[in-house]
């Protein structure tokens, strides 16, 4: 965010965490819609918490990540009780990132300390844990499950892209060109989040991922039908929640 | 683990598959063979101040009926093969920042993964202290909270979400499956993409629901802030106007019907209709700003102190119907 100083950098990326009020996104949005410089430094953090997500890793014990998270949350417990906006799963992108990188520089030390030093190397391990696990009929039914998921989000964002079309025969040139566009940026989330997750069979955290993709853009889509019916106004401030 | 960095833990992190008392049993099932194993395990929580509990393997219920410092897990595993059931587990992890997790893994490649699967689950019922704040997770199956004193927060992809008596906030996420809440004293804020929204008795200081496709009804909502939106399904609002209220009511392709019984107070009403809008309302200044109608209803016996409710009411491409009624006949309303 080189040029524009209306909103830090501490916002910005809460505002990718999903962890802004719904009116203050409603107004980063708007903002961002207008402003280069913020529309880059959103991009610049999502691409952040999306390369950190594709880091191959070792799946933790299944305490560590209770151990941390609770750790990241524990100054702020309860807060979402004071309704917050939509944080899928609970788990902050940008928590997520922060964690994987904690993920990385504990897990040798965690290792060794139970097991002492690994007698073959831990990337020779995780490889043959993964050939196993790639044949394994359950992570077929997992894999399935989270697939069906996703043709329900789709199924429902085709609907609205229907009620949508209703709408942008109202608008002006520009209006739809910008539509496009804002429509292309979720998108190309959705893409990159479902090859990762397609990358990571068996990886819940790739998932949640594509649905919160998903998720980001029925919100918009939603909004931009409801007040797209007020001739055209999608993108005016209060316009970024359903 | 990790004692150096202060997280606790584990003091009781145990795997439920080694508590006492598992009888595996088998039972006819949708024509199938199940294999099912049922064990409860009680744990005593002094410092517990939040329970998470994350099961993508079946369905969760939490009961707010647990003694304080106590939490009981009843958990009932079921799979169609010995081997498929060995490798689901639950874990529960207390920490000493007073947050206990319970959640649910299945053994992959000699790893414990949080997933998903169609033919095997865990479903768990947790007895909890009334006064911890709740958070549960599953993927398809359904989750319920009653008796909390706290809070709670619920999230599921394909399952049902049902919430009675709770004091303190509710928050929904939801893909599909339908949601009743009913009987909360906070402030709720419900999300979901499919399915129907049933509201019953609300009393915080704000509802806000959303939903894509599916409709919202709401009956004795008593907080001063209601926004009810939905894309292609019908809004109806049910009860007592509160006196200086604000009501927003959206549906796109749907009917938004508000139905108020009692004293109704006076409002200012602000409203859109694809259709004239139907009403026995005696409203007065009626005037049109582009498509929005605005009008007053000042109430049957008007009070100069009383404060004025804001009814925004918005059907873009269906109708609004507006009634005043001595007594609702919820039959209709359907």
């Amino acid at each position: 965010m080189a040029g524009c100083k209306t909103y830090a950098t501490e916002r910005l990326s809460a505002f990718v965490d999903g962890e802004l009020p719904a009116g203050e996104a409603a107004a980063v949005r708007a903002h961002a819609s207008g402003c280069p410089d913020c529309t880059a430094s959103i991009d610049g953090l999502r691409a952040l918490v999306t390369n950190a997500r594709a880091l191959d890793v070792p799946e933790p014990p299944p305490t560590l990540w209770p151990s941390i998270e609770g750790e990241l949350e524990r100054r702020e417990r309860f807060a979402w009780l004071k309704i917050s906006p939509w944080r899928p799963f609970g788990i902050g992108a940008l928590a997520g990132a922060v964690a994987v990188a904690v993920v990385l520089v504990a897990l040798p030390a965690v290792y060794t300390r139970r097991n002492g030093p690994p007698a073959a190397s831990p990337g020779a391990e995780v490889v043959a844990a993964a050939g196993a696990a790639a044949t394994d009929p359950l992570l077929h039914e997992a894999e399935a499950e989270f697939a069906q998921a996703a043709a329900a989000y789709e199924r429902s964002i085709e609907k609205l892209r229907a009620l949508l079309a209703r709408e942008e025969a109202r608008w002006s040139p520009h209006e739809r060109s910008r539509m496009a566009e804002r429509i292309g940026r979720l998108d190309d989330a959705i893409a990159r989040s479902r090859e990762l997750a397609r990358r990571s069979p068996g990886d819940s955290a790739g998932n949640e991922q594509l649905f919160a993709a998903y998720q980001e853009k029925i919100a918009f889509l939603a909004a931009a039908v409801h007040r797209g019916g007020e001739a055209g106004d999608w993108d005016k401030p209060g316009g970024g929640g359903q | 683990m990790a004692a150096g960095r202060g997280l606790t833990v584990a003091a009781l992190s145990a795997a439920l598959a080694s508590a006492a008392g598992a009888r595996p049993v088998r039972a006819a099932a949708d024509g199938g063979e199940t294999v099912t194993d049922r064990r409860e395990i009680i744990v005593p929580a002094k410092a517990a101040e939040v329970v998470r509990i994350d099961n993508l393997l079946g369905r969760v219920s939490v009961r707010g009926v647990a003694r304080p410092g106590e939490i009981h897990i009843f958990a009932e595993k079921h799979a169609s093969t010995q081997d498929a059931l060995g490798r689901l587990r639950v874990h529960y992890t207390a920490f000493e920042s007073g947050e206990v997790v319970v959640d649910t893994r299945v053994e992959l490649g000699g790893r414990e993964r949080s997933l998903p699967l169609a033919g095997s689950g865990v479903d768990l019922v947790i007895d909890v202290p009334p006064d911890v704040a709740v958070e549960a997770k599953t993927f398809g199956g359904d989750v319920s909270a009653s008796g909390l004193r706290s809070g709670a927060k619920l999230e599921t992809t394909g399952g049902r979400i049902g919430v009675s008596d709770v004091h303190g906030g509710v928050v929904t996420r939801q893909l599909r499956g339908g949601q009743r809440v009913a009987a909360v004293e906070g402030d709720v804020d419900l999300d979901g993409v499919e399915g129907d929204m049933d509201l019953r008795n609300l009393g915080g200081g704000r509802v806000d629901a959303r939903v894509v496709d599916g409709t919202i009804r709401a009956e004795d909502v008593h907080s001063g802030f209601v926004r009810l939106v939905t894309t292609t399904g019908q809004i109806v609002l049910l009860g007592v106007l509160r006196p200086g209220g604000h009501y927003d009511l959206r549906s796109y392709a749907g009917d938004v019907r508000i139905l108020t019984t009692g004293e109704t107070p006076a409002f200012e009403l602000r409203a859109r209709s694809a259709r004239p809008i139907e009403t026995d309302v005696p409203l007065r200044a009626s005037r049109r700003e582009g498509d929005w109608l605005r009008a007053e209803y000042v109430g049957r016996r008007p009070q100069p102190h009383t404060r004025t409710a804001l009814l925004e009411v918005s059907s873009v491409l269906a109708g609004v119907t507006l009634q005043i009624q001595p007594r609702a006949t919820p039959a209709e309303l359907h």
